[in-house]
């Protein structure tokens, strides 16, 4: 399947922090989620694909072009949504529009007033009247209203409620509905990635630690909960971390159906993506 | 680029209330003769660029712009093309308003005289936010904003000493020549001036890490 983001070996270097080497890659068509904790290189990896930060080394290739030359050509088919940035908010959706129609060549006023009217917004509020969860759905729309080829978004659910983060995260399947459009979604609110993206990446103090299909995580990731006796015979090879409790051993196993075969584990529980990422970076020995 | 140019007219628009009211109180003491009206409006100009940069800092604004088509260089170039837009404006709006103010006071109208104030004003408007501008696309509003001020300061003042310390009328005879040549000279600085800050502004802007 090809392509529309791909991130080779990118890297940056600030004082207190790097993004050391990460590579993934999202197929068109495709939802991925990009999880991980708080200074994790979420807000450093966008800002990197979307050229506002200067990167130290790595390619970037978006819609099958290179950021480094064609920036400008594939700029205006991303929408995005960034935490905190947007339109100053003594504006109006109604003056965005205005705005936008003479930003985007592609920016279809039609779809807009549908999307405000589908979500309750009203054209002549100012963005400052408007709740976090309206303003949040504004910015969304704003970003899908020129119906670019991919969407990329900073943490676009956080700090809503559970109803604005399910109209959201529906407006999102819908984009993706017809199989060309794609979104690059980094969130630490993961039971959200869990029902809608199609892959997960996981990133930690700068490095990726994880990139595979939310199925092949839920499939084949387990954590099993077993004995001291059992965890003395497990080969370090068969498992990626583990966390002592205080009667048995969790141990999280990439895979589940061989791990089973060859151990005598009590317990073998398909992993939610909290656990996953509460026990690669919480656990010990973690080994990827 | 033309959407940009609006996003800055309409928060001019709607943020009129703040400094409306300034403006009726300067209108009224243009009126009753107690100030020169002549710079007023396009020194207002400058502060009001000045919001809208407030507004731009205060929503992370330049970030977001810079993921829009023309990036950056749209950005700075609208933010160029909305001063000058505004700087004439608010020049045409005092020249006609004092044209009326001298007829309704039946005082006799020179008008090569106002032309020529109306001139010097846009001038200065023009250096005050040329020099501005590459230090707000620098270091932020915030920083920039003392720096300018420092500067305007010490601009000021260093005209003011220089003409006390000095025979200004010798100097005007001296530069007799000048006479002649002052107003296109003028605007000819002013497109320098303006064309050297738009391209260190971009400069500045397309290398910043936002």
């Amino acid at each position: 399947m090809e392509a529309i983001l791909e991130v080779k070996n990118l890297s940056k270097k600030y004082e207190n922090f790097t993004l050391n080497n990460i590579s993934f890659s999202l197929p068109q068509g495709m939802i991925m989620g990009f999880i991980g904790e708080n200074g994790s290189g979420k807000t450093t990896t966008i800002k990197a694909i979307l050229n506002l930060i200067h990167k130290s080394s790595g390619e970037i290739e978006i819609l099958g072009q290179s950021q480094d030359t064609h920036f400008d050509t594939v700029q205006k088919e991303i929408g995005v949504v960034l935490d905190d940035m947007f339109f100053p908010e003594i504006l109006s959706a109604k003056e965005i529009d205005l705005i936008m129609k003479d930003t985007y060549e592609t920016w279809d006023s039609t779809y807009f007033y549908k999307l405000l009217k589908e979500f309750s917004i009203s054209p002549m509020q100012q963005i400052k009247t408007l709740s976090k969860g309206m303003r949040k759905k504004l910015e969304i729309i704003t970003a899908l209203a020129h119906h670019p080829k991919l969407l990329i978004c900073d943490e676009p659910t956080n700090g809503l409620d559970p109803i604005a983060r399910d109209e959201i995260l529906r407006l999102f399947q819908e984009f993706i509905e017809d199989g060309t459009h794609s979104i690059f979604l980094s969130s630490h609110i993961t039971s959200d990635l869990e029902h809608i993206a199609d892959y997960i990446t996981f990133i930690h103090q700068g490095q990726i630690l994880l990139s595979k299909t939310r199925d092949e995580i839920m499939d084949k990731f387990a954590i099993a909960k077993c004995s001291e006796n059992t965890w003395k015979q497990i080969n370090q090879k068969d498992y990626l971390s583990y966390k002592k409790e205080k009667y048995f051993y969790e141990v999280l196993v990439e895979d589940k159906k061989a791990f089973q075969k060859k151990y005598n584990c009590e317990v073998l529980d398909t992993i939610t993506l909290d656990e996953l990422m509460l026990l690669m970076i919480k656990g010990d020995d973690l080994k990827c | 680029m033309l959407g940009l140019i609006k996003k800055d007219f309409l928060l001019l628009k709607n943020s009129s209330k703040s400094y409306l009211l300034v403006l009726l109180i300067y209108l009224f003491l243009g009126f009753i003769g107690e100030m020169d009206f002549s710079f007023i409006l396009p020194f207002m100009s400058v502060l009001l660029m000045m919001m809208t940069f407030s507004y731009d800092t205060f929503n992370h604004w330049d970030s977001y712009v810079a993921t829009f088509p023309k990036g950056r260089a749209g950005s700075v170039r609208a933010k160029y093309i909305t001063t000058l837009i505004l700087i004439l404006l608010t020049s045409l709006i005092t020249f006609f308003f004092q044209v009326i103010l001298i007829c309704i006071k039946k005082q006799p109208l020179e008008l090569v005289l106002l032309l020529e104030k109306m001139l010097g004003t846009i001038f200065t408007t023009i250096t005050i936010l040329c020099i501005s501008y590459p230090a707000i696309y620098k270091f932020g509003l915030e920083k920039a904003r003392i720096g300018i001020f420092l500067v305007v300061f010490v601009l000021a003042f260093a005209v003011q000493a220089l003409a006390s310390a000095i025979d200004l009328n010798q100097i005007l005879n001296g530069l007799a020549f000048f006479k002649n040549i002052w107003v296109p000279t003028l605007i000819l600085l002013s497109l320098i001036i303006l064309a050297l800050s738009y391209f260190i502004s971009l400069k500045v802007y397309s290398k910043k890490e936002l």
